[in-house]
């Protein structure tokens, strides 16, 4: 395979895929980190050329991170439509994106083609985006999930309410859960992240979220985002739960690292329908983050972009409820400022989506990084307008256990305001019966005040 | 105009625009004390500026106002804040922006020269060049380079019992508030222990492990790093410690012994300066560090 192209009167050769696709990214630290991303604008571009020219048979043929090697990479074959690839497989990356832009290519026929992709292919047409390609080409996409009822359907936007607390304190928990409520945040899951990672603390956070859930007839769904295995040991004893949240990677190096297999994953998803609280099909959650893998050296010396798409990949297996990334989370050293958070975002959500996962978004940043508010509300609008099924739900944006910064009740409303949207209908319906959105989905009056559920 | 100036200016025009809210929201509660965790916030603030106070609620009429601020004493996080059609009010909004201002400089600005000095430290870089390099490439904030190895053995004092290493990490302010008050604490401690402490040593740009090429250089039977602790919103001035017994470059970071959230409102300086010189003696005499030290 010859990959090279000549630019401006300039040679440029790429020795092979991964060298091709780690300099066809727009630019990230962690590429940067590892050596793979390009030395210059032009060879960016030059990367660029020789991507769109390939065909997606090359890439099938020339696996990145061969499938005798690692288990992500072999779900991710098993999930192919032998008959849907032979009909794509003669298309270039190139063409593939124009196809996918196309006025004449509808959502149905993109439900349709995606069954023939493998993630490469997914993170190849990514790389060929630009921030309004990512967005339109998203916004053609829905993939809803059905949990207990179905988020993510055209017209609405659905919220993770997120009531951490530095001490797993329950009645802190409750405040902020009241405190979004009354925002009428929390239509995907009321979703906490704990501090201990036990079985004891898990079912108790999980009792405690099913109480509120009950005592105020809430159509919402319940997870405590430990450890797969701990939450799984906690619903054998009896704790309540909607669906099981695990973090996924895109090598099996770095779900090693993670504790995940496909094998327990396999056994979560049977035992969720058997002892879950809820009838699906949809039941499992999974977070994700560009540069997950760099962070641990996991990465096989694949861009962060390609090995994000992976995580797409794998995920699919599960036909998850839930997925989001936090790529803004991870750290400067994989992704270093605004733009590039605000780039990984874009091309995060719409991979998720052309892999076919209902996609959330978490447009986030800690303190270490160049980030700041204005680039994550710049990223949250952009998303929103991509279509992303839901955000995070977290008091002023400060989430004082994780510490790090995420969407806000108030910018989740401001979306929703913004773009026309409502709640998932089931929560819409008690959310006005609350007296907290009027007819259109607007805060009320009554809005924003917690007290009300202290009578 | 000069810095104070600059700081009237700033006061005058946040008091109003604060001001200007409080009459539409009926006016701040006041009187309330806040979370424990507010605190380290006002520390860095005008006296008088609302945005650093207590956070009060934000919303003028709500249905059950004593029981609202007994959910905001429930928890740290922004509760209570109320709203401006669908957006944050301006003294929520500012307050969120002061201490996202304040994370962000611990992490952004040097450790002031005068503080290195008044601490008696011998200052030395890592291998990273700048700010950025250290904070996109971890591997050089670890590493001391060959050079600055040979200064350690010139200037320094080689085989202490006791080695302390202070570095910023990821927060300059948490060295700026706490070392002048732990490490004198800490080297009375080591004193009244009996232990010889070699020259204290600062390092920029540093990250946890670059205690290790520390050892490597200067022997020595306890290397104890003090770094700043990523800041969060809540405090941007804790600072861990991080404690080795005869590490080497390439350990298991099992053989560390680890104590964190040192800052005025979790382990005062002061107090933590002498629990470290009481773990050092017992790593002496136990020979051991890590999960191989109970204490």
């Amino acid at each position: 395979m010859m990959l090279k192209t000549t630019l401006l009167g300039s040679v440029y050769h790429f020795s092979d895929l991964k060298e091709l696709f780690g300099k066809a990214n727009e630019e990230k630290s962690g590429d940067r980190l590892i050596g793979i991303g390009a030395a210059t604008a032009s060879e960016r571009v030059a990367a660029k050329i020789v991507l769109s020219e390939l065909t997606l048979e090359q890439i099938r043929d020339n696996p990145l991170i061969p499938p005798d090697q690692d288990e992500v990479s072999r779900v991710i074959e098993d999930g192919v439509n032998e008959t849907v690839y032979a009909g794509l497989k003669a298309m270039t990356v190139g063409a593939l994106r124009d196809h996918l832009l196309a006025h004449t290519t509808t959502p149905k026929d993109i439900e349709t083609l995606r069954s023939g992709l493998t993630s490469e292919m997914v993170a190849a047409v990514t790389k060929l985006m630009s921030t309004q390609d990512l967005v339109y080409g998203a916004s053609k996409m829905r993939v809803t999930g059905t949990c207990a009822y179905e988020i993510g359907r055209p017209g609405t936007l659905s919220f993770r309410l997120q009531p951490n607390h530095p001490k797993d304190d329950l009645d802190g928990m409750r405040a902020s859960i009241f405190e979004g409520l009354s925002y009428a945040s929390g239509d995907a899951v009321l979703g906490v992240n704990p501090v201990e990672d036990n079985v004891e603390s898990c079912s108790r956070i999980l009792g405690a979220l099913f109480d509120i859930m009950e005592r105020w007839s809430i159509p919402t769904h319940i997870c405590c985002l430990a450890h797969v295995s701990t939450q799984m040991a906690a619903v054998e004893r009896g704790a309540p739960a909607s669906m099981f949240f695990q973090s996924v990677a895109g090598t099996q190096s770095a779900n090693d690292d993670f504790g995940v297999t496909k094998e327990l994953l396999d056994e979560a998803a049977a035992l969720i329908r058997k002892k879950g609280l809820c009838a699906g099909p949809n039941l499992m959650y999974f977070e994700t983050g560009q540069g997950s893998e760099v962070s641990i050296g996991a990465d096989k010396g694949v861009d962060e972009l390609t090995l994000e798409a992976r995580t797409y990949g794998f995920a699919k297996a599960w036909r998850p409820f839930m997925v989001n990334n936090v790529s803004g989370f991870i750290g400067p050293e994989t992704i270093y400022d605004g733009r590039q958070m605000i780039r990984a975002s874009l091309e995060d959500h719409f991979m998720g989506k052309l892999t076919g996962l209902p996609m959330g978004m978490a447009p986030c940043y800690t303190n270490h990084t160049g980030i700041d508010q204005n680039d994550q509300e710049m990223a949250t609008l952009l998303v929103a307008l991509a279509g992303a099924n839901y955000f995070m739900g977290v008091p002023g944006g400060d989430d004082i256990m994780l510490s790090y910064q995420d969407t806000s009740f108030h910018d989740d409303a401001t979306m929703r305001e913004l773009l026309h949207l409502t709640p998932a209908p089931e929560f819409f319906e008690w959310a006005q019966n609350m007296g907290l959105l009027d007819a259109c989905g607007r805060l009320s009056s009554r809005a924003g005040d917690a007290s009300i559920f202290l009578r | 105009m000069d810095e104070q100036e600059l700081k009237n200016l700033i006061r005058t025009v946040l008091r109003a625009a604060i001001d200007e809210e409080g009459a539409v929201a009926g006016g701040p509660t006041g009187g309330l004390a806040g979370p424990a965790a507010d605190n380290s916030a006002t520390a860095g603030c005008p006296a008088g500026l609302d945005v650093c106070g207590p956070p009060g609620l934000g919303l003028a009429d709500p249905a059950d106002k004593a029981g609202y601020l007994a959910l905001q004493q429930a928890t740290t996080a922004r509760i209570g804040v109320g709203r401006a059609g669908p957006r944050l009010p301006v003294k929520a909004w500012l307050r969120f922006r002061a201490d996202h201002a304040a994370a962000m400089d611990a992490v952004f600005t040097d450790v002031s020269a005068d503080v290195i000095k008044s601490c008696g430290l011998f200052e030395v870089s890592s291998a990273a060049p700048d700010k950025a390099s250290f904070l996109m490439d971890p591997a050089l904030g670890r590493s001391l380079g060959d050079e600055t190895a040979a200064a350690l053995k010139k200037h320094c004092k080689a085989g202490a019992q006791v080695q302390i290493v202070v570095s910023d990490g990821l927060s300059s302010t948490a060295v700026e508030n706490n070392i002048p008050d732990l490490l004198p604490a800490l080297r009375q401690g080591l004193e009244r222990h009996g232990l010889t402490c070699g020259t204290p040593i600062f390092v920029k740009f540093g990250r946890v492990r670059v205690m290790d090429e520390v050892t490597a250089a200067l022997g020595g039977d306890v290397t104890v790093i003090l770094i700043g602790e990523r800041p969060g919103l809540v405090t941007n001035a804790s600072l861990s410690c991080y404690m080795t017994y005869k590490g080497r470059p390439g350990m298991p970071e099992s053989g560390r012994t680890v104590l964190s959230n040192i800052y005025d409102e979790g382990t005062p300086p002061a107090e933590a300066g002498a629990y470290i010189a009481d773990i050092a003696a017992k790593m002496v005499s136990e020979k051991a560090s890590g999960l191989d030290l109970k204490l």
